[in-house]
């Protein structure tokens, strides 16, 4: 009985910890799959892996666009309901205006930047374990 | 006698498929040139017969020299073929996947492999053509995470600065507290405190 209790309690933090990670960027997560969709929006998405051993090193999406205040603002907006869950968090601001806001959840980062040009770009960098362990070293 | 007749039969069997020694094909040939051979194997008898001469004729006929030693011709039994084939299967199957195995470690890898970018709503995939965006890209992320950690370095710095600061004045405050009797040192504490 306490070994059936004390694998549902594992169960339970188990499920709980994924829980929070998935739910930490998914406000930004379906921005950026909304993007793919939209017109005058540009996006590359790079799967890295590495030559010597072919494992996935890391995975980046860039969005970028011109002109698209209310774009630019869904995103600002998107990283502030996320904000309590980053591990890190930077934000820049110009005479009022958000001009960079960076993110870290656990391995992966989120960076937002806009310029006075109108200009916007929003990165999302996942490093995998591996290549992680070998920039902290 | 009929065991030795047996004998033969079994030879002969085991001739057919190949298995004899030379030893025993010998006892075949001396066998067959006997003349109180039993009807059902009189048959074998011009076949023997030409393994030891005729085979011999002509082979000396061809080299224009005698024959050292005749290897007999054996008759390849079903069985003997079936095992041939699947030799002959199993190392085109070994060879084929060795093949492949080789192919796909020397075959072209890219570390881009199942990139895209997508302009306008179409999505490109062809690495070739999107190559240069990915490779920029890259760098650009890199660039500004590179610019993020450095502001955090930037951020955390003077706090750390700021702390130790603090923590100066107040081992040098305690101090000063120190200096005065116990009774006075609440007094002292909440001055120092509300200064």
């Amino acid at each position: 009985m306490k070994t059936r209790n004390l694998i549902a309690v594992a169960i339970l933090l188990l499920t709980g910890s994924l829980a929070a990670d998935l739910s930490a960027q998914e406000t930004l997560k379906a921005l950026v799959k909304k993007c793919e969709n939209m017109e005058n929006v540009n996006i590359s998405v790079v799967r890295n892996k590495n030559k010597e051993t072919r494992e996935m090193q890391r995975a980046i999406i860039n969005i970028s666009f011109n002109n698209n205040q209310a774009l630019a603002g869904e995103f600002i907006a998107a990283f502030e309901k996320d904000k309590e869950m980053a591990d890190q968090e930077i934000e820049n601001k110009s005479n009022g205006k958000t001009t960079t806001i960076f993110y870290r959840f656990g391995n992966v980062t989120y960076s937002f930047s806009q310029g006075n040009d109108g200009s916007a770009s929003i990165s999302v960098i996942e490093k995998y374990e591996k290549e992680e362990m070998k920039t902290v070293n | 006698m009929t065991d030795g007749y047996k004998y033969m039969e079994e030879l002969l069997e085991r001739f057919f498929d190949g298995e004899t020694s030379n030893e025993e094909e010998r006892t075949l040939y001396r066998f067959f040139t006997r003349e109180d051979i039993p009807v059902h194997l009189r048959r074998y008898k011009p076949v023997f017969r030409y393994f030891e001469n005729g085979l011999e004729k002509e082979i000396n006929l061809l080299t224009g020299e005698p024959a050292k030693s005749i290897e007999p011709l054996r008759h390849m039994t079903a069985k003997r073929r079936i095992r041939i084939a699947a030799g002959m299967a199993a190392s085109l199957l070994i060879l084929l996947i060795a093949g492949l195995l080789f192919l796909r470690k020397t075959s072209a890898f890219d570390p881009y492999e199942g990139s895209y970018i997508v302009r306008d709503g179409v999505r490109i995939t062809d690495i070739s053509v999107i190559r240069p965006e990915l490779e920029a890209t890259v760098r650009k992320a890199l660039l500004q995470e590179e610019k993020a950690s450095r502001l955090l370095a930037n951020l955390t710095e003077p706090e750390t600065r700021l702390e130790q600061i603090q923590r100066r004045i107040d081992r040098q405050n305690e101090e000063i507290i120190n200096r005065f009797p116990d009774e006075m040192k609440e007094r002292i504490r909440s001055i120092i405190e509300n200064k």
